[in-house]
């Protein structure tokens, strides 16, 4: 009831109670005109759903089967048009040294991208918001976790990944594993950071001096602050991650190289590069794309949720 | 400032310290006998009991580690199981291509962010400020591999500017060492250029705005004295700290480089390392590579004394 009152102005308004389609409505039109003063988001955005249509529908938009190989058409460069001695369909963007299709595999190749990408941030951001909160409440952990971030930290993240998929073994979970472990430490101290600055804030000096634990203080106060510079940090964990798994398949570390994923892809058509440049070129255009759009999306999401936030990069 | 000093040197030791225990359980977390894992899929029984009686493997593990340590310490990082060559002696001979291309990329770098970061932060909302932006975020996002076989089909293959792979020691002729080095140094420089740009940028549109800046333009400075002494000199300590912070990532696009332009570097041998899982090479590089850049960024850290002198301790 009382935050009926809060904001609207008297009259009508205070009478009509808005429902809950309405309110989704206000939302929407909110969202929609954040975005339209904000091209590089929108634009960001866009590249990010086309991704994850592409993603879910690469079934449907591929025209080959992504790994039939037709040794006809080994390495056939990219036409519109069936070329003649070649059987089925055109390859929009070539083929590789097996005859698959280079447009089909580039497709489906968005898949594990995309997983990757989002499994890790999800994990990233679960594991570094928790030790975070701990670590910037409770000042007797808060050493011993800081050290152990502080000696991961110094680990350049990528060879860190490197090193844990030596252990691991080459797969899809074993790559988001890596790839979480490596950038937990960084997140970490990124939440912990903020609820630093937060505890000191008098909204959480109020909620302590009417007597809240510290559970309820970390639950219910501060976490609920965390996550609008998270979630930025979220899109940015994406973008990397994608990027390290491309580094890693690229360099035989990451998946499995039957998955038809971009990483892979351009490292089996690295040895042809120079006669059959687009088996490289696609995949890598697609990947830059994504991780562009997921960045583009970062930005605009930390210039709407906090102008304060321009030193996440 | 001396207590400064040794301030920032006491709180590197305990960082180095979790490095290499991290560093030191890598063999210990992989199930097995550590000592057979050591000697490598090639050791034979009497390889193994000289590894085991060497690294004490019978002893309790805190001391394994205090031998595995002192051993480091002074140089010695164990013998690679398959070549039998001391893991100190591979690194020497690595060290020049890696250092190479690492210094050159870092100049590049440098060259490239600080202009452009200034310049945009300059000509704020005009187009150079967008084209810059533009070209850190496009810098962000595409994989480093996927920039260079670009560049190589470019450059090397097509116009036949550069040597499309290798290295050639810079004993055998300054020009021919260059040629070789060029491409990969523009790549890697390109892409650790990206963060630092930006940071370069923000720090910059936040320093403009400071009195002291239209103090230095109110007394008749020219524009040039009071972007780069005024401004540029007070947004050092960010922008350093950025270049710091990005070397991690500038290590992991070495390491893939290498790779890319078959040149035998450090990353060749992290790589290679991996893929016969030779593990006292891989411990013996993460702990060089770890302590290199724990250290540049202590001189980095150090490097504020004169940046910012309201820093005394």
């Amino acid at each position: 009831m009382a935050q009926d009152v809060r904001t609207r102005p008297a009259g009508r308004a205070l009478l009509h109670r808005r429902t809950r389609l309405e309110r989704y409505q206000d939302r929407a039109r909110e969202a929609w005109r954040v975005l339209r003063k904000n091209p590089t988001m929108l634009l960001g955005l866009a590249i990010v759903i086309v991704m994850v249509l592409v993603a879910l529908l690469a079934g449907v938009l591929a025209t080959h089967d992504p790994r039939h190989l037709v040794p006809l058409d080994r390495l056939a460069s990219p036409s519109l048009s069936v070329e003649e001695g070649s059987k089925g369909t055109a390859h929009l963007f070539g083929s590789d040294e097996l005859g698959r299709d280079v447009f089909s595999r580039t497709l489906f190749g968005s898949r594990s991208s995309l997983q990757v990408g989002i499994l890790v941030a999800l994990g990233t951001i679960l594991l570094g918001t928790t030790f975070g909160l701990i670590s910037g409440y409770q000042r007797a952990l808060d050493f011993v976790v800081m050290r152990i971030a502080d000696g991961l930290m110094a680990i350049p993240s990528f060879l860190l990944a490197i090193a844990l998929m030596t252990l691991l073994g080459p797969s899809l979970r074993n790559v988001v594993i890596a790839l979480v472990i490596s950038s937990v430490p960084g997140t970490t101290r990124f939440v912990r950071s903020i609820v630093l600055s937060l505890r000191e804030r008098e909204f959480v000096l109020a909620a302590r001096a009417i007597g809240s634990g510290p559970i309820r203080l970390l639950v219910y106060h501060i976490f609920p602050n965390t996550i609008p510079p998270v979630l930025v940090l979220g899109s940015f964990i994406t973008a990397g991650a994608i990027l390290s798994e491309a580094g890693l398949s690229f360099l035989g570390a990451g998946l499995p190289p039957d998955v038809p994923s971009w990483g892979n892809m351009m490292g089996q058509g690295r040895t042809f590069n120079s006669i059959a440049p687009w088996m490289l070129f696609f995949p890598g255009l697609f990947l830059s794309l994504t991780v562009l759009g997921a960045n583009l999306l970062g930005d605009g999401l930390r210039d709407t949720l906090d102008p304060r936030l321009r030193r996440l990069q | 400032m001396k207590e400064y000093v040794a301030q920032r040197v006491l709180a590197m030791l305990p960082v180095l310290l979790i490095v290499a225990v991290f560093t030191f359980s890598l063999v210990h977390i992989v199930p097995g006998d550590p000592a057979i894992i050591l000697a490598g899929d090639s050791g034979t029984p009497e390889a193994v009991a000289n590894i085991r009686e060497r690294m004490g493997l019978d002893k309790p593990i805190y001391q394994q580690f205090y031998v595995w340590l002192t051993n480091a310490l002074q140089g010695d990082l164990g013998i690679s199981p398959a070549s039998r060559v001391p893991v100190a002696d591979q690194i020497m001979r690595r060290l020049e291509p890696t250092l190479s291309i690492g210094v050159f990329a870092l100049l590049l770098s440098i060259l490239m962010a600080v202009p452009l970061g200034v310049l945009a932060a300059w000509k704020q909302n005009t187009w150079v400020d967008r084209l810059s932006m533009v070209f850190a975020v496009l810098a962000f996002s595409i994989p480093v591999f996927w920039l260079e076989y670009n560049m190589i089909y470019l450059f090397a293959v097509n116009l036949e500017w550069f040597p499309a792979l290798g290295y050639k020691p810079i004993s055998e002729g300054i020009g021919q060492w260059l040629r070789h080095i060029t491409l990969p140094a523009i790549a890697v420089g390109i892409i650790s250029a990206a963060l630092p740009a930006r940071v370069t940028r923000s720090t910059m549109l936040e320093i403009l705005k400071e009195d002291y800046v239209r103090t230095a333009r109110a007394k008749g400075l020219i524009e040039r004295a009071v972007l780069l002494r005024h401004a540029l000199k007070n947004a050092m300590v960010p922008i350093l700290t950025m270049f710091g912070l990005s070397l991690a990532a500038m290590i992991g696009g070495l390491v893939i480089s290498e790779q890319v332009f078959a040149i035998p570097g450090m990353g060749r041998l992290i790589v290679d390392a991996v893929a016969t899982r030779d593990y006292p090479l891989i411990q013996g590089t993460l702990l060089l590579i770890a302590v290199s850049y724990v250290v540049i960024n202590l001189l980095i850290d150090l490097t504020y004394l004169y940046f910012d002198p309201r820093i005394r301790y």
